[in-house]
């Protein structure tokens, strides 16, 4: 069902709203993606996938902290809902079990 | 700095689409962008960089509801519309393929007509210089007649360079036609009508493209030789030319210093191969023996000069300026009226139209002609189109009914017309495409040229899909608003208006095609009456032979004595041939009172040129080559020069002219024995030229015309003569034309048109007809159960037949009668260019007016009889 599956970079953003924390807005997230993975996505998927996030129900937002250099408009700051903590929760726990689950061997690089 | 902001209507065309609880935010974000932008990068980049941002959110996330949607709702409605559109397509499978098929062949008619027009407007457009090239030439005026003449005199470059601070360069070509130019590598030999001589000059002024040599210098030598890619390819083969030593004329040796690539089809000048024209001054002095100078002589105009001019001057000005030359080396006592004439470069081809052009010209008269040819083919195509289309819309009054109270809106309804009549356009354009692109080799052939299409060319194509939509625009213009104006509750009767515009429309197609038929008939008679009209002097059976201006006098008797023993060569003439073209000079009556100076022709005659031609002596006597003053100094002269000098048969006798001839210094006087009858010597666009006959004094000329016997045996005699020819003239290449071929020649551009005229007119009377058929087809489904009913109370077959012809037949009548005038006009201004012309007899217009009465009997006869014959049981069955 749409809603519960989360693609890698929707689980990026998510992450990336965890880690700004209360000035989680589209612009900032561009940023701190930039920063922690080098690459740059365009502002317009940020936001599709801030807009999809919500949808589903992972983020809400509030708007806030109109300033000067942002020509008087407001931010959209987004935090992460119950439900957004729990996807994350269990991407990691999908992952993790599917580590464990590749034999020690491929990682030793014995086939080749 | 205060806060940067992009361009309003950027701000604003976001503001329109984007979804109002996201803009805010993302405005802010675009804007924080933007001003960081600005301090690093230039405004405009970060402009273009904020528009490109902005339309990054045209995306269905970010789009305000109704805003995306009606998009989504028409692509719906379109998909719905074509699948109608073929739907009704193969319903009524005759309406389309007649509509498809007369688009079609219209489109590609329209299509071929345009290409050649593009064609001709591209002469010379090569030149990257182009726009500040000119051509000098002369114009010169006496009291009977205006010379316009391409060329000038070689000295004129001098006083160019030197006196007119605003001409940077001036190139000259020269070529002769007088001359035999024959050209000789390693056994190959032939004689080139392509040979140019040029000077270096040449490169500076014009854009001919080297393929190996240099330009600056290949033609510095006197003798050297530049060559085009073909005659490489002719001469050499897979041979490298460049130092090769080729031969000129059995004398020179050339070096070939320069290869070029060929020149450019659209070019007003054609050439093969370029010599040096020092090579000529040199030739002519004999390298040094003699003191003619052609870099010196003002009476010879001979070569076609252009001049490179200094941007931004003002042609009028340099021509006033120029007339200085005129008045200082062109007018002398003797001769008095030249003037100076200036020619941009890209009018040459189509708009100048004067003696000795370099090339055959084109001209306006023929885009203008063939331009209106396809604007008409295309006005029926159309017309077609929208009847048959509009034709269709009454049967589908319904449908378009029901959509409507479902609720659809005028646009939509227009979309699903315009859907429907692009289908039928893409698919005939698409087999027009086809068509021209197969029928294009012979359109080639006949109009002497060599198009392609070339699907590269993106000002051609889109021009060709803005017609398109431009056509399917206007062609769903009337059904749609006829169709649509309906009141779908009421009753519909479009009938009434629909049919008057119908009929107007049927009546100009028409008018159209009876004036095109009319030309047709016209061109061919008047052609007919050329190709056989009595000249007044025999041409068939004539042999010219082409061989080199110096042969020894001795290589000739030998020939000449080979030739009296071949029994199918009847006679031999050197000199002037008739029906060939042949020089003006002016001349002065010795002992009258007046000043007045006369241009009269001037030929050179040989022994026996009146009986070779069969011309008669009217008055006085022949020339006779025993009496030693004919030779020196008697004439003479046609009918036409007595009338042009104002005297009688009997007064002309005894008479004395002066003239100068060419090259020489002092004036000499000739004395008139004998009348000639009038011959058309020159082409029949002019009345017979004036003309002074003279008996050539030793000139062996550069052509020698034999008459057969018959042209029964015509390859054997062919090779007797070849065989005697190679025994007395070794070193020429044995080449011949006939003569009548010649002067069929003069009207190649009339044939041309004749043929294309033809053609375009068969292709517009088939489409006007398949719309007829078309309609009476509509008009007999429409009315079948009333026919039926009619029969049933005894109509017979004729009044059935009669009732749906009856409309048709009167609109074809009207449509006759108003062609009579606009026809009759078209036909005489055509008329008018010829000297020796057909009246225009009232035949053409009835046989043009049964022509297409029977074409329209076919094409709406059969319908009408099909209905007439219709069984009614069969028609009145339904219900």
């Amino acid at each position: 069902m749409k809603g519960t599956y989360l693609g890698e970079f929707e689980e990026l953003v998510l992450l990336t709203v965890g880690i700004l924390n209360d000035d989680a807005h589209a612009l900032a997230i561009q940023k701190e993606l930039e920063n922690q993975s080098g690459r740059q996505p365009m502002i317009s998927s940020v936001h599709k996938v801030l807009v999809r996030l919500e949808d589903k129900g992972f983020l809400v937002s509030q708007m806030g902290g109109a300033t000067a250099e942002r020509g008087g408009r407001r931010k959209r700051l987004y935090e992460m809902t119950a439900s957004g903590k729990k996807a994350l929760a269990t991407s990691r726990e999908l992952r993790n079990k599917m580590w464990d689950n590749v034999p020690q061997v491929v990682w030793e690089g014995g086939k080749s | 700095m205060s806060q940067p902001y992009p361009p309003k209507w950027m701000m604003k065309l976001f503001h329109w689409f984007c979804r109002e609880d996201l803009y805010e935010a993302i405005e802010g974000d675009l804007l924080v962008t933007y001003a960081e932008r600005r301090k690093r990068m230039s405004r405009l980049r970060a402009n273009s960089l904020y528009f490109f941002n902005v339309l990054t959110f045209f995306q269905p996330f970010a789009v305000r509801k109704g805003r995306l949607n009606p998009f989504q709702n028409s692509t719906n409605m379109f998909v719905n519309h074509f699948k109608i559109g073929f739907r009704v397509m193969r319903r009524h499978l005759t309406y389309s393929s007649i509509n498809i098929i007369g688009l079609a062949i219209g489109l590609s008619a329209v299509i071929l007509i345009a290409l050649f027009i593009k064609d001709e407007l591209s002469y010379d457009r090569f030149h990257s210089k182009g726009e500040n090239i000119i051509r000098l030439s002369y114009q010169l005026v006496t009291p009977n007649s205006t010379r316009r003449a391409a060329k000038l005199p070689f000295p004129v470059k001098d006083v160019l360079t030197s006196e007119y601070p605003e001409v940077v360069k001036v190139a000259r070509f020269y070529n002769w036609g007088g001359d035999t130019p024959l050209l000789e590598y390693n056994n190959h030999k032939y004689t080139e009508e392509g040979i140019y001589f040029a000077e270096t000059d040449v490169f500076e002024v014009f854009d001919f493209e080297f393929v190996s040599g240099n330009p600056k210098t290949a033609l510095e030598d006197p003798r050297s030789i530049v060559l085009t890619e073909k005659m490489v390819r002719k001469y050499f083969g897979n041979e490298d030319p460049m130092g090769k030593v080729m031969r000129y004329k059995n004398e020179d040796d050339l070096i070939v210093t320069g290869v070029m690539k060929d020149v450019p089809e659209n070019s007003h000048i054609m050439f093969d191969v370029l010599l040096p024209i020092e090579l000529q001054r040199q030739r002519w002095m004999g390298w040094g023996k003699y003191s003619y100078d052609l870099e010196k002589d003002w009476n010879w105009a001979a070569a076609w000069v252009y001049a490179y001019l200094a941007p931004k001057t003002s042609l009028s000005d340099f021509e006033k300026k120029i007339q200085a030359i005129a008045d200082e080396y062109l007018n002398t006592e003797d001769q008095q009226g030249f003037t100076l004439e200036v020619q941009p470069l890209f009018d040459i081809h189509l708009k100048s139209d004067k003696s000795s052009e370099a090339r055959a010209n084109g001209n306006m008269t023929q885009i203008y002609g063939f331009g209106a040819v396809a604007v008409l083919i295309l006005f029926i195509a159309c017309i077609n189109f929208i009847n048959l289309t509009s034709a269709q819309a009454n049967e589908r009054l319904k449908e378009l009914g029901l959509r409507k109270i479902m609720g659809a809106e005028k646009h939509q309804l227009i979309g699903q017309f315009l859907t429907e009549s692009f289908i039928l356009i893409s698919i005939a354009s698409f087999i027009a495409l086809i068509i021209s692109w197969s029928t294009l080799p012979y359109f080639n052939e006949f109009m002497n040229k060599k198009l392609v299409i070339n699907f590269s060319d993106v000002p051609f194509i889109a021009t060709s899909v803005g017609l398109v939509l431009v056509i399917a625009m206007l062609s769903i213009l009337k059904p749609s608003l006829s169709v649509i104006r309906v009141n779908t509750v009421q009753k519909f009767d479009l009938n009434k208006s629909k049919q008057r515009f119908n009929r107007m429309m049927i009546i100009g197609q028409f008018v159209v095609c009876n004036l095109l038929f009319i030309g047709i008939l016209v061109v061919n008679d008047q052609l007919n009456f050329l190709r056989n009209k009595d000249l007044g002097f025999d041409k068939e059976e004539m042999l010219i032979l082409r061989h080199g201006r110096n042969l020894s006098k001795s290589q000739f008797e030998i020939f000449e004595d080979k030739l009296k023993a071949i029994p199918a060569v009847q006679n031999m003439h050197r000199g002037y041939i008739a029906g060939t073209s042949a020089y003006t000079n002016t001349f002065k009556v010795v002992g009258s009172d007046d000043e007045e100076t006369y241009s009269l022709g001037i030929k050179w005659i040989g022994d026996g040129f009146t009986d070779m031609f069969n011309l008669n002596v009217v008055h006085g006597r022949n020339l006779d080559r025993d009496i030693a003053s004919d030779v020196k100094s008697s004439i003479l002269i046609n009918a036409s020069a007595a009338k042009a000098l104002g005297w009688t048969l009997e007064e002309s006798i005894g008479k004395t002219l002066s003239f100068l001839p060419g090259g020489a210094d002092e004036p000499e006087s000739i004395k008139v024995v004998g009348i000639l009858a009038d011959a058309n010597f020159e082409s029949l666009y002019d009345p017979v030229l004036p003309s002074v006959f003279r008996m050539s004094e030793n000139s062996v000329g550069s052509e020698v015309c034999l008459k057969l016997a018959g042209t029964d045996n015509l390859l054997k005699t062919l090779d007797q003569i070849e065989s005697a020819w190679d025994l007395a003239i070794p070193d020429w290449p044995f080449e011949f034309t006939f003569l009548d071929d010649k002067i069929q020649e003069q009207y190649i551009k009339e044939e041309r048109l004749a043929s294309a005229t033809r053609y375009f007119t068969l292709l517009a009377i088939f489409i006007a007809c398949s719309g007829l058929f078309g309609l009476a087809s509509f008009a007999v489904q429409q009315r079948t159960k009333e026919i039926g009913v009619r029969k049933v109370l005894g109509a017979s077959i004729h009044s059935i037949f009669m009732l749906i012809s009856k409309r048709f037949l009167w609109l074809i009548g009207i449509s006759f009668i108003l062609s009579i005038p606009a026809g009759y006009f078209f036909a005489n201004e055509w008329l008018q260019d010829f000297a020796y012309r057909i009246p225009i007899s009232p035949l053409i217009f009835v046989m043009a007016g049964v022509t297409s009465l029977a074409m329209v009997l076919i094409a709406v006869g059969s319908q009408s009889l099909r209905a007439a014959n219709a069984d009614p049981v069969n028609t009145l069955r339904y219900e």
